[in-house]
């Protein structure tokens, strides 16, 4: 039986590592607690990390574009996008396979990708947690940004799924959970560069206070129009928090104007330092 | 959603030949994607407020602007 060691949510824009610009503060302030993130996970020492990210139109197109797609095979490859560097990644392929043929008992009929290239929603936060790059990964794709968008709770169902599949694998594999995105920004929009601090940190409370019921409530459409057409990234979250419910510990929360969203960083579970 | 120009976007990201032919010739590169000339020529000019405008999608339209250079946070600002 596998152990849920812990969760995490991070924003993973690129521009955290493209137009990181250490003499701002608050630039240096969401540096620094990547880092503690960074100590922390190396702490834990977990045998893979399931990381959950949002598909930006790079790893799939309209020829073929799936709400939900699973990672499965040997390895992973950056895409190089966004100013973050690609790198090869191993994939944790027995956990994957495991996913994709559980999902289908659980009602969840997975999309899988081999061998897939990921870009900086997985990459840009990989890069500044476990830069050596050396822990086998599962990535999630879910579809953050593509009308039309699931519902969030079908988000929080599959962090159930997930959760269910670390109880059932046959080894005592000790997994991290990272989901990336959020918090509001408004991609390629007049918006572009507004940051909504009042709902950035109205989402953080209910992240702080584990109310899962009442993120799940949120309706996609809503989240658009407050936060902006790249806030569902939240999804990730919500997956993140539904595979263990818990209170949160929040690392950090910027407004950064200059990356174009509130940037934050989350221990999702368990509240206090593992 | 706009198919049609969001398909022709992603190849002018791909494909820096089919840019330049595009500039060449809009004509015969707005006929062959299916698109009107002025959506072409919001694409190949890299105005990412026009195609937001005609309904690209938000991403495709931030990898145009990473294919070109263009930062589109201070375009949008300028308009």
């Amino acid at each position: 039986m596998g152990a849920l060691v812990a969760g995490y949510g991070v924003s993973h824009t690129a521009m955290m590592i493209r137009k990181y610009r250490p003499e701002d503060p608050a630039q240096l302030r969401v540096h620094q607690a990547f880092g503690r993130l960074r100590d922390e996970i190396a702490r834990l020492a977990p045998d893979l990390i399931v990381v959950v990210g949002s598909e930006h139109l790079n790893s799939f197109g309209y020829d073929a574009f799936p709400q939900i797609c699973v990672g499965i095979g040997d390895t992973c490859t950056g895409w190089g996008d966004g100013g973050v560097a690609a790198a090869r990644l191993p994939l944790a392929g027995g956990f994957a396979a495991q996913l994709l043929e559980d999902g289908l008992e659980a009602g969840f009929d997975l999309a899988f990708s081999a061998n897939p290239r990921i870009d900086h929603a997985f990459m840009a936060p990989l890069t500044l947690i476990r830069p050596q790059m050396d822990i086998p990964v599962v990535p999630i794709f879910q579809n953050s940004s593509t009308e039309p968008l699931p519902p969030l709770w079908r988000s929080a169902s599959l962090g159930e799924l997930v959760r269910d599949v670390v109880h059932r694998r046959p080894s005592a594999e000790r997994v991290v959970l990272l989901g990336t995105g959020g918090l509001s920004h408004w991609v390629a929009t007049p918006k572009m560069g507004v940051v909504n601090t009042n709902f950035d940190r109205r989402f953080l409370g209910l992240v702080q206070a584990g109310d899962l019921d009442s993120l799940v409530a949120m309706k996609t459409a809503d989240v658009v129009a407050e936060a902006g057409n790249g806030a569902p990234e939240i999804r990730n979250w919500i997956t993140v928090m539904a595979a263990q419910r818990s209170l949160a510990h929040v690392f950090a929360y910027e407004s950064v104007p200059d990356w174009a969203t509130g940037i934050a960083l989350a221990r999702l579970f368990p509240r206090d330092q593992p | 959603m706009n198919i049609v120009l969001d398909e022709l976007l992603r190849k002018a990201v791909a494909d820096a030949d089919f840019r330049a032919e595009a500039r060449r010739s809009p004509h015969d590169a707005a006929d062959r994607a299916g698109v009107s000339l002025a959506d072409l020529t919001a694409v190949i000019e890299g105005d990412v407020v026009a195609l937001h405008d005609r309904g690209a999608h938000p991403l495709r339209i931030m990898q145009l602007a990473g294919s070109l250079g263009i930062d589109p946070m201070e375009r949008f600002g300028q308009a």
